[in-house]
């Protein structure tokens, strides 16, 4: 029997994992052309500007998912805590942090958690917790999550992105 | 009485917890239905609106608006009409439920939301 036959989904498992590997890379591609008040220019629409983005994605991948990830992993159906990411996005000053070291925190937390989740036995994927406010997960669908989040900020700089090169253009 | 597929559906996800948010949305895909979302209470008025989903899961404890003022203006708007929605909320209280029923909501769901039992609630809805 093949490892395909053995478990269906193990080729989506891995395809979750090529994409959140790929989304530090895809940051840096967004962010490298933009000057440091671009970076820091507020949303016209309320949201975070470009910079508040990416800390914004790095404490969620440190203090959410990293934690959420070990727990799962490491206890029995744990209480996974919420990320409220407004409420912490309100108590810091991400514009006045640097692209760089943020970027560079963010790739290393989520390398050190897909090379985790890559290395796991696959009955380990099924493994649960209670997220809070949501109910019980698995780490698959934690993992899941952690994509659609992605997704959604990806989607956010790319319209940030090209609406600041415009206005670049116009200026 | 034929009951529809669920991939002939669509559903609007109007909640402002990101993990929630998508939760429901990853939980019901899997049952087959499209999803839209909305993060506050006048996105998800402005995306009924112009999508007109066949049934609506509205948080209460939104910022903009809250879930009760959009349900009021959704109710109040004829191309809605008929449009189900269902309260998900935190607040399980007896007063809450009678505040619920009266801004024009068919029924409600506490959180931590059970999927298996918003999934019969969905599809007693849609009947």
């Amino acid at each position: 029997m093949t490892d395909e036959a053995r478990n269906p989904n193990d080729g989506e498992f891995a395809a979750l994992l090529d994409f959140l590997n790929d989304t530090p890379k895809q940051l840096a591609n967004l962010t490298c052309a933009l000057t440091d008040s671009e970076l820091r220019l507020p949303n016209s629409s309320g949201e975070f500007s470009v910079l508040e983005n990416i800390c914004h994605l790095r404490d969620l991948e440190l203090q959410g998912y990293t934690a959420r990830i070990r727990q799962m992993l490491a206890e029995t159906e744990p209480t996974l805590a919420d990320f409220d990411g407004a409420r912490v996005a309100a108590e810091s000053n991400y514009n006045n942090e640097q692209l760089d070291v943020a970027l560079g925190a963010f790739q290393r937390a989520r390398r050190e958690n897909v090379a985790r989740l890559q290395s796991l036995p696959e009955e380990n994927i099924e493994r649960t917790g209670a997220l809070e406010g949501v109910g019980r997960i698995t780490l698959r669908r934690l993992v899941e999550m952690m994509r659609e989040h992605d997704e959604g900020h990806l989607d956010e700089l790319r319209v940030l992105s090209q609406r600041l090169k415009l206005r670049g253009e116009t200026e | 009485m034929v009951e529809k597929d669920s991939r002939d559906q669509t559903i609007l996800v109007v909640e402002d917890s990101d993990d929630t948010r998508y939760f429901m949305r990853l939980a019901l895909e899997d049952l087959g239905y499209l999803i839209i979302e909305a993060e506050n209470g006048a996105q998800a008025v402005a995306i009924a609106e112009s999508e007109r989903p066949d049934i609506i899961l509205m948080d209460l404890s939104l910022p903009v608006m809250d879930g009760l003022a959009a349900t009021e203006l959704i109710r109040a708007s004829k191309f809605l009409d008929g449009v189900p929605i269902i309260a998900v909320t935190a607040h399980q209280e007896s007063d809450f439920r009678a505040e619920a029923k009266a801004a024009g909501f068919d029924a409600y769901v506490t959180k931590p939301v059970d999927i298996d039992f918003l999934s019969e609630l969905i599809q007693g809805l849609l009947i």
